[in-house]
C-alpha cells in the first residue's frame, strides 16, 4: 500500500500503474466478469485515485470501443451488445457517478430522442442503439415503441434534440418515417433537427428518398453516423 | 401418389412425384385465411388447403380446461386462448402479458412472471393435464390417414426461457448467472419431454421444434452460448423423442434467421428437417449444397421479398428456380418462410402453391 502511495506520486510510476490497472480492467471488461470489472474499478478510483473520468475514457469506452469492433467482425453478437451495456451502465451508476461532482457527469455530446414507430413494436435493436448511444457520452429520451407521429414532434419540440432517431422493422410502417419528417417540415422544425433511421426494414436508399440525414445499418454504424453529423470525432 | 407417399419419400431424400406444399411453420394466420376464404369464394378450410395441394396437418398444444373457463379466444394478433386483464392487457397461461399494437395486428411483451417470481415458488402450467391435448388428439385421427401429421411445439427453450424472464434479463442471467439459467432451462426441458411424449402417443409422424436463434444476418447469441446451454438439452429432447417413439418420428427444427454455424450441430443431435431457411438470411441453396444429403429443407420461399413484393411471374419463377436448385434428390418441402404479412397480395400465395403442384415435378 506504501509503494503504490509513493510510487503514484511519481509521474512514470502512475503512468505505468494506471496503464496496468486500464488494461485489467478492459480485460475483466471484454470477459464480462461483471465482480472482478468493478473490483478493478474500484480499486483505480479508491486506492489509486485515478480520477473517475480517466478510467471511463481510458478504460470502460475503449472496451466498449472493442466490443463494438468485434461485433462488426461476426465475434460478438447482440447478447454481448446487451451484456457490455448493462454493465458500462452498472458500472456508471454504482461507482464511477456517485464520485462525480455535480455537472462533471462526463461529455455530453448532444441529446437524442429516438424511438420505433407508430405500429411496430420492435426495440432490440432501438435500446442497443440508445445505450450505445448514451455509452458514448450522449443523452437519450426513448420514447419507446408504436411512437405516433404527434409524439415525436412534441418530443422535438419540448426537448430540441440534436437529433431525432426512427427505428421500423416492419415495412408496412416504413411510411410512418415519411409523415414524421413531412410533420417537422410542416410544423417548421426539420431545419431544427438532424433525422436518422434505422432498422431493418429501412435501407440507405429510403433514407435518402425521406430525406433523413443520416442511417445506420447497425448500433454501432449509429453512433458513428450521430458523431458525425454533430462534426464530433469518432 | 398420396400426400403420405409423398412427404416421407422428401424425408427419406427419394423423388416423390412433385414437390410436398406445407404452411409455413407458424400456419396461416387468421387475416391470411380470411382472404384466402375470400379469394376461394368457400368458408370450407380444407378444401383451401387440399386444393393449394398443402400435404401436411398440424397440430399443437392446448391450453387446460381450467384455464380456457378463466380465458376467452381471441383472434388477432394472437388467434389463442388468453385472460383479458383490460382493454388492451392480455395474460397466458404462463402469467406473460401481452399488449396488441396499435393496428391489432402483432403484438408486444408487457410483463414477465420470473422477472419478479421466484423460480422455486413459480409454477409451471401442468404438461400432464389430459383437457390441453384433446384438440389435437381429434386432429391427428381425423388426418392421419390421409397427410403427414406434425406437432407444432414452439418456443422450445430460449422463447419459453426469455418469455417468462424478459429478454434482456435472461440474456444476462446467461452470462452473470449460470446457475439460474441452467435451472429454468432444465426445468423446461423436462416440461418439453413430457409434453412430446403425448403427442407421440397421439401418433403425429414430426415433431418440430424450435427457438428463434437467428437475426437477419447474425445469431443473437454466440455459437459458443448455444452450445454451452442449448445444444446439450436439445440433444436429450430429441434423444427422448426417438427413444419413445422407437425412432419412427421425424425431427423438425425451427428459427427464424440465420443460424449457419450452428448447422452442423443441429445435424450431429438428431435434427432431419430444417425450418425456414429465409432467403435473405440463408441461401437455401448453399444450405442444399452442404447439408442437403442430411437435411430436409422446409420454407424457402420469402415472406421479406418475393411473396409480398413480387409480381406473380417473379413468384412463378422463384418458385421454379428454388425447386431446381433445392429439390434435387427430395429434401424439399416448400412452403412460405413465415405467415405471409398483412401487405402480401392474396394472388402471390396462392400462384406460389399452383405454381409448384403443377410444375415442380419430378
Amino acid at each position: 500500500m506504501i509503494l503504490v502511495r509513493v510510487v503514484s506520486g511519481f509521474t512514470v510510476g502512475c503512468g505505468l500503474v494506471e496503464g496496468k490497472i486500464f488494461e485489467d480492467i478492459k480485460e475483466s471488461f471484454l470477459e464480462f466478469d461483471f465482480d472482478e470489472t468493478k473490483r478493478l474499478v474500484r480499486k483505480a478510483v479508491d486506492e489509486l485515485r485515478i480520477d473517475p473520468l480517466d478510467v471511463v475514457e481510458k478504460a470502460l469506452r475503449p472496451a466498449m470501443g472493442v466490443v463494438g469492433e468485434k461485433f462488426e467482425e461476426g465475434e460478438f453478437f447482440l447478447a454481448e451488445l446487451i451484456v457490455s451495456g448493462q454493465l458500462f451502465k452498472e458500472i456508471m451508476s454504482e461507482i464511477i457517478e456517485p464520485k462525480l461532482g455535480l455537472g462533471e457527469a462526463g461529455r455530453r455530446l448532444g441529446t437524442v430522442v429516438i424511438g420505433t414507430v407508430k405500429g411496430d413494436l420492435h426495440d432490440i435493436g432501438k435500446n442497443i442503439v440508445a445505450t450505445m448511444l448514451r455509452i458514448a457520452g450522449f443523452e437519450v429520451i426513448d420514447l419507446g415503441v408504436d411512437v405516433p407521429t404527434e409524439k415525436f414532434v412534441e418530443a422535438v419540440e419540448k426537448y430540441r434534440p440534436d437529433i431525432l432517431g426512427m427505428s421500423a422493422l416492419l415495412t408496412t410502417v416504413i411510411d410512418e418515417i415519411k409523415h414524421v419528417i413531412d410533420a417537422l417540415k410542416s410544423k417548421g422544425l426539420r431545419d431544427k433537427v438532424k433525422i436518422v433511421v434505422g432498422g431493418a426494414a429501412v435501407t440507405e436508399s429510403f433514407a435518402k428518398e425521406v430525406g433523413a440525414d443520416g442511417y445506420g445499418k447497425d448500433a454501432v454504424e449509429a453512433v458513428r453516423v450521430c458523431k458525425k453529423l454533430l462534426g464530433l470525432k469518432d | 401418389m398420396d400426400h403420405r407417399e409423398r412427404v416421407f419419400r422428401t424425408l427419406k431424400h427419394v423423388e416423390p412425384d412433385r414437390v410436398p406444399l406445407d404452411e409455413p411453420e407458424g400456419r396461416f394466420r387468421s387475416d391470411t385465411w380470411a382472404k384466402l376464404i375470400e379469394y376461394f369464394g368457400t368458408n370450407d378450410r380444407e378444401a383451401i388447403l387440399n386444393y393449394l395441394g398443402i400435404d401436411l396437418r398440424h397440430v399443437e398444444r392446448g391450453v387446460s380446461e381450467d384455464f380456457k373457463k378463466k380465458a376467452k379466444y381471441v383472434g388477432l394478433p394472437f388467434d389463442n386462448y388468453l385472460k383479458q386483464l383490460g382493454e388492451n392487457l392480455f395474460e397466458d397461461e404462463w402469467g406473460v402479458r401481452y399488449e396488441p399494437t396499435s393496428d391489432g395486428l402483432h403484438w408486444r411483451y408487457i410483463y414477465h412472471p420470473l422477472s419478479e417470481i421466484d423460480l422455486d415458488s413459480y409454477e409451471f402450467p401442468d404438461p400432464d393435464d389430459p383437457s390441453r391435448y384433446v384438440e389435437a388428439e381429434k386432429a391427428v385421427k381425423k388426418y392421419k390417414d390421409e397427410y403427414v401429421v406434425g406437432a407444432h411445439l414452439w418456443g422450445s427453450l430460449f422463447e419459453q426461457a426469455w418469455a417468462l424472464r424478459g429478454f434482456n434479463l435472461f440474456i444476462m442471467d446467461l452470462y452473470r448467472n449460470p446457475k439460474f439459467a441452467n435451472k429454468l432451462l432444465d426445468r423446461l426441458l423436462d416440461y418439453r419431454i413430457r409434453e412430446a411424449k403425448y403427442f407421440i402417443d397421439m401418433g403425429v409422424d414430426i415433431v418440430q421444434l424450435g427457438d428463434d436463434f437467428g437475426m437477419q444476418t447474425t445469431m443473437i447469441v454466440s455459437p459458443a452460448i448455444w452450445r454451452k446451454y442449448f445444444k446439450p438439452r436439445m440433444r436429450m429432447l430429441i434423444h427422448e423423442i426417438k427413444k419413445h417413439s422407437k425412432n419412427s418420428i421425424y425431427i423438425f427444427y425451427h428459427s427464424d434467421g440465420y443460424i449457419e454455424p450452428i448447422v452442423d450441430d443441429l445435424i450431429e443431435i438428431g435434427v432431419q428437417i430444417l425450418n425456414p431457411i429465409q432467403p435473405e438470411c440463408m441461401n437455401p441453396a448453399y444450405v442444399k449444397k452442404k447439408w442437403g444429403n442430411k437435411l430436409t429443407l422446409h420454407g424457402t420461399i420469402s415472406v421479406q421479398t418475393i411473396l409480398p413484393f413480387g409480381s406473380v411471374e417473379e413468384v412463378k419463377s422463384v418458385v421454379k428456380k428454388t425447386f431446381q436448385e433445392c429439390g434435387k434428390g427430395g429434401g424439399l418441402i416448400l412452403a412460405p418462410t413465415h405467415s405471409p404479412q398483412p401487405e402480401t397480395p392474396i394472388e402471390n400465395i396462392v400462384t406460389m402453391y399452383l405454381y409448384a403442384k403443377k410444375h415442380c415435378t419430378y
